[in-house]
């Protein structure tokens, strides 16, 4: 089977693993291939061992994301979500952070200056200002104050 | 002493009190959210009681409902912890109206230094150097900044942790970045007043602990450096000082004590000064409260600060004079926030998945989370306290990167590459500590790529879970499947290992 990822850095990679008869796996990278076995210790740990070498890591996954340990590196990869694949524009503000709204500034119609402050989020004592980044007009409003959102959620939809 | 005593926090400090009070044998009633029914700290107390709905203004800063529920629980006391109410006057005073011990200062301290301006006003009368400054009128902030001089920072009154706080670095700048103060203040903490004081920018942040009983002994517990400063919030503390001298030592230490008895201080508190370039000090503000990096003062004193904390509300007097009092070896401590370096620190929330603490020699770890646990948007940020012991700063400095490189977290992305790379800079290495560290050193730090070795490892992991199927849940994905050959299914095998994830 092949599973696709986002890494870290934002590249998307691939990757084919299959089960082999004897309980191993088979992982082929590009061009790479490795001959990978693994153990599963208790708590999300695992012992793996690929073309020869043991490395021991913790891995956990919630939903689209992959929480890896590998070897004291911390690292989080996604499965590319259908979200992604949706329009983005230089207009479509989405929420840097999860939070909550506590002020929105703006409304469908409304003509605003770059820089303009249209939304504020609040997480975890820190207040961050969602802004116009060109002169333009506000299309849509979809948020309101009160209202909890995750990150990269929708926010404010200027027009182009 | 106490036979029971309610803790009005949550996180590390509440579980760090809590399990205080169990080598005491002291009963704990715990109090909660609706975000936090699941959290470590309700876990470990006695009792629980639930006190609203998750954000704070309902929950932790609901002094009645915490006053209640210890009537409730029949606790004799409350420690209020650090943050929420500790430094709330109007709090302890409904405490003690209640019949119940506060255990911390009396109102009137708590009052008098909670404002920074009368704070200033009243070191200046006992002689304690203040950094110049100007705290009246608004309207004369244009005139006033011009005479302390370039850069001024506007600070709030009222507050604290880097809120309500703005650099100014020319006269033009000054009334945006007061209004914005002013707004940042009156959301904080209720109370919009600022002042100006002279922004010093190259300055060690020196803080002295001191603890007071209810007998007029105050002792001194030495200095914590904490100049590795984020945003104006703290992330590396340590004691000693790199930059202390014995004489420097002994004339804070005076000073600080001098600042207590200036207010009839009791119980634990922290002077914090700004020592310049030149070695001068200046009084900068008393935390009339426990704060978040005592473990390092406990560590090289080799005292439990809340067991004494408790002893003095309870009105004993210390246990100790100054003299008694020394410390051996060096201690760091690297707050764990639930930030994302890769995206500007911002809040990162989730399921913690996997904590799994360090468990190495003179390595101590405060946390309010354990797998399972949630971090929310509700609260701050820090999940943890790693706190480490050496014999020396370095082979501290040491400990604290194998503990770093130990501590697994998973659910949350944590700033602990970014302690990381403070760790290992030459400047942090040498001492050179200043509270623009940050800046100097790091400004255009972004953690580094993964090198390509473990990219394959990653993408082989996450590939084994998800062929796995584990921790599904709605939102996941089916695989995408292009390869339909299906080979004999290796988890059919009876085998040793377990199946399924935590999920």
């Amino acid at each position: 089977m092949i599973f696709s990822y986002q890494m870290p850095n934002g590249e998307s990679r691939s990757i084919r693993l299959t089960a082999t008869a004897d309980g191993t796996f088979t992982a082929t990278i590009d061009e790479r291939v490795y001959a990978v076995s693994v153990r599963r210790g208790g708590d999300h740990a695992l012992l793996l061992n690929i073309a020869g070498e043991e490395i021991s890591v913790y891995a956990a996954r919630a939903g689209n994301s992959f929480y890896l340990s590998l070897d004291g590196v911390a690292l989080t990869l996604e499965k590319p979500s259908r979200k992604s694949n949706r329009n983005a524009h230089a207009g479509a503000l989405d929420a840097s952070m999860p939070g909550q709204v506590i002020e929105v500034l703006a409304e469908a119609g409304q003509g605003v200056e770059k820089g303009q402050t249209l939304v504020v989020l609040e997480a975890m004592k820190l207040e961050i200002r969602i802004k116009a980044p060109y002169d333009g007009t506000i299309q849509r409003v979809l948020c309101e104050v009160g209202q909890a959102v995750e990150r990269g959620q929708r926010l404010i939809e200027m027009g182009e | 002493m106490f036979q029971k005593i309610l803790i009005a926090n949550r996180g590390e400090i509440a579980a760090r009190i809590i399990q205080t009070c169990r080598t005491m044998g002291i009963k704990t009633v715990a109090v909660y959210s609706d975000a936090d029914q699941d959290a470590l700290h309700v876990r470990l107390a006695d009792e629980a009681i639930l006190l609203g709905a998750a954000p704070s203004g309902e929950s932790y800063l609901r002094g009645d409902k915490i006053i209640a529920a210890a009537q409730q629980t029949q606790a004799e006391a409350i420690h209020p912890g650090y943050g929420f109410l500790s430094e709330n006057a109007a709090f302890a005073e409904a405490v003690t109206a209640a019949g119940l011990v506060f255990i911390g200062p009396s109102a009137s301290a708590i009052r008098r230094m909670g404002s920074k301006t009368e704070a200033r006003y009243l070191m200046q009368s006992a002689g304690v150097p203040v950094v110049p400054g100007y705290q009246g009128d608004p309207m004369e902030f244009k005139s006033e900044a011009q005479k302390i001089g370039f850069p001024v920072l506007v600070k709030a009154a009222a507050g604290g942790g880097g809120k309500g706080m703005r650099i100014v670095y020319s006269l033009p700048e000054l009334r945006e970045a007061v209004q914005s103060a002013q707004r940042e203040a009156a959301n904080a903490f209720g109370d919009d007043t600022v002042f100006l004081e002279r922004y010093i920018p190259v300055a060690h942040h020196v803080e002295f602990q001191i603890l007071a009983d209810q007998h007029g002994h105050i002792v001194h517990l030495f200095e914590r450096e904490c100049s590795i400063q984020r945003r104006h919030q703290k992330i590396i503390e340590e004691t000693p000082s790199p930059r202390m001298t014995p004489r420097l030592r002994a004339e804070m230490g005076a000073a600080a004590i001098m600042t207590a008895r200036a207010v009839n201080y009791q119980n634990a508190g922290t002077v914090e000064f700004i020592v310049d370039e030149r070695g001068q000090f200046y009084f900068l503000e008393m935390n009339t409260r426990l704060q978040v990096e005592h473990p390092i003062t406990e560590m090289t004193t080799g005292l439990d600060l809340v067991r004494l904390q408790l002893m003095v509300a309870a009105g004993e007097p210390l246990p100790f004079s100054q003299k008694d009092i020394t410390q051996h070896g060096h201690a760091l401590e690297c707050r764990i926030y639930a930030e994302d370096p890769a995206h500007d620190f911002l809040p990162s929330t989730g399921k913690i998945l996997l904590a799994h603490p360090p468990n190495l020699p003179d390595v101590r770890v405060d946390t309010g989370v354990e797998t399972g646990s949630n971090v929310t948007i509700h609260y701050d940020p820090m999940i943890a306290k790693v706190i480490v012991h050496g014999e020396t700063r370095q082979q501290s400095i040491e400990r604290m990167q194998a503990a770093l490189r130990d501590y697994i977290l998973l659910g949350v992305q944590t700033n602990i590459p970014f302690l990381q790379a403070i760790l290992n800079t030459e400047a942090f290495w040498q001492g050179d500590t200043p509270t623009h560290f940050i800046e100097q050193n790091l400004a255009d730090w972004s953690p580094s790529p993964l090198p390509d070795d473990l990219q394959d490892v990653a993408l082989i992991v996450a590939a084994l879970l998800e062929i796995e199927g584990e921790g599904e849940t709605s939102d996941t994905q089916p695989p995408v499947q292009t390869d339909t050959s299906a080979p004999i299914d290796p988890w059919s095998r009876a085998d040793s290992f377990r199946m399924g994830g935590n999920g």
